[in-house]
């Protein structure tokens, strides 16, 4: 049912845009104009009471203050070649699925299936880590660049690019890093990895 | 109040600015389609991946249909979107792909529970879209009318809102300290430990730099609610929104995939009569 009144307040802007589509005259600018209130009332109002109802959103990112003494973490998906060598996979593999949504999936949702559920998991992301490497090997446009290349758009949170291994991915590691950003700033490889899942 | 709305909505233009702000929405959602182009692929993702959060919110979204349904649509929407940017069939070609990014946009973010509060790159063209579907299509001929105003100014006051009201959330949890210079440093650090290779920090280091541009991001956060109404106010909102994005990402790796739309701001039509008097 949570879902209902996001759904509704979707409907009220088609309705409203359907009305001022077929009225004229002072009834079309009076529909005008309540297109316009209900679209800065709608953003407001979720603003106010930190809701979002996609399309319609609070925007709100960063907005609370920074802490550099407070742990950070990031979920990192590394391929794992014949010499037991690792190499992070790069966010195109995943595509259209961005690094950041699928750190999220990984950091929560991941931990809480069955085992055997997490081996197909890992299966399935070593596969297109797989892939990615041998298009990144063979020189071919991956993931989000495929059709438009070095223009197409990036994902919103963009990630560095990551280099592939030459060699066939054998395994996969995910690890779940933590810092502080002081420590971190000091030294670089002041973190933490704790291993949230292996595929041999 | 009523004049000064009318003089807001509806004053009357030509009809070059409609055009150009529709082909510019337009152009935004087909740069994004095409590079997410295996979109419709989500709906073939392992089950697991479908958290029963992500099965509650797809149902509004009639997420998912059969891949097959799927391509078809994804590909509708293309041609949809190409027959809105060259101006064929407008309001229907609006409209439709309106409701087929409204449908397809969500697949970006639902396994994370549409965390991105907006930040995915679809969110003001599906808006967008919905008010040009709404305006009357110009035909070749047209002279000056209110009715090439009013859908340029909701669509520009749809891109300033997305701009302005995350003010609200900041003064909510940290009040204006949010844009002093301490915040802003430390933000600046707590993002180089993020990316890799390490962003060059010097600006971040100068506290004074870093209390311009938090007093900046306050100016520009107003400034994005009076530019639809406001030669004056665009005349400065473009320029600095293109520069506040390019250090957006330099220090924190955030991209507004919304950024041309930024060229709905410019005049247009102004620009040309300019050049027309010269």
């Amino acid at each position: 049912m949570s879902q209902l009144p996001r759904l509704v307040a979707f409907v009220i802007l088609l309705l409203l845009a359907v009305i001022v589509g077929r009225s004229r005259g002072g009834q079309r600018r009076r529909a005008v104009l309540a297109l316009a209130a209900y679209l800065i009332g709608i953003h407001l109002a979720l603003a106010i009471t930190e809701r979002d109802w996609w399309p319609f959103s609070n925007h709100r990112l960063l907005h609370a203050l920074a802490r550099t003494d407070l742990p950070f973490w990031e979920v990192q998906v590394c391929g794992v070649d014949a010499a037991g060598r690792e190499w992070r996979i790069d966010e195109r593999a995943w595509a259209p699925l961005s690094d950041t949504i699928l750190e999220q999936w990984l950091g929560g949702a991941f931990a809480a299936q069955p085992p055997a559920e997490r081996e197909r998991m890992m299966q399935f992301l070593l596969a297109r880590a797989e892939g990615d490497r041998a298009r990144a090997v063979a020189g071919s446009r991956r993931g989000f660049q495929r059709y438009l290349g070095p223009l197409a758009a990036p994902f919103w949170w963009m990630h560095a690019a990551q280099s592939s291994s030459p060699e066939p991915y054998r395994g996969l590691r995910i690890y779940r890093v933590s810092w502080r950003v002081r420590e971190r700033l000091a030294d670089p490889r002041l973190v933490q990895r704790q291993l949230l899942g292996e595929l041999r | 109040v009523r004049a000064l709305l009318d003089r807001l909505f509806f004053a009357p233009r030509g009809p070059l600015q409609l055009r150009v702000v529709r082909a510019l929405v337009c152009a935004d959602a087909l740069w994004i389609a095409l590079s997410r182009p295996m979109l419709p692929e989500l709906v073939r993702w392992p089950a697991a991946f479908w958290s029963p959060a992500a099965r509650l919110a797809a149902w509004r979204f009639a997420l998912p249909l059969p891949y097959t349904a799927e391509l078809v649509l994804w590909a509708v929407l293309h041609l949809a979107l190409i027959a809105a940017l060259f101006g064929v069939k407008p309001r229907w070609s609006c409209a439709v792909s309106a409701l087929l990014l409204y449908h397809f946009a969500p697949l970006e973010e639902l396994f994370a529970g549409m965390h991105s509060s907006g930040a995915g790159g679809f969110t003001v063209c599906v808006l967008a879209l919905v008010i040009l579907a709404a305006a009357e299509a110009p035909q070749r001929g047209d002279g000056p009318s209110g009715e090439w105003q009013w859908p340029v100014v909701l669509v520009r006051l749809i891109f300033g809102l997305t701009i302005f009201v995350p003010v609200l959330g900041k003064l909510r949890h940290a009040g204006l300290s949010w844009y002093g210079a301490t915040n802003v440093h430390d933000l600046a650090l707590t993002f180089a430990t993020i990316w890799s290779p390490r962003p060059d920090l010097a600006v971040a280091e100068s506290l004074w730099l870093c209390g311009v541009m938090g007093a900046g991001v306050l100016a520009l956060e107003l400034l994005a609610v009076v530019a639809p109404f406001s030669r004056r106010a665009r005349v400065v909102f473009v320029p600095a929104m293109f520069a506040a994005s390019l250090l957006r990402v330099a220090m924190f790796g955030y991209f507004v995939l919304a950024l041309p739309l930024v060229l709905t701001f410019v005049d247009w039509d102004v620009r040309r009569n300019d050049r027309g008097t010269k």
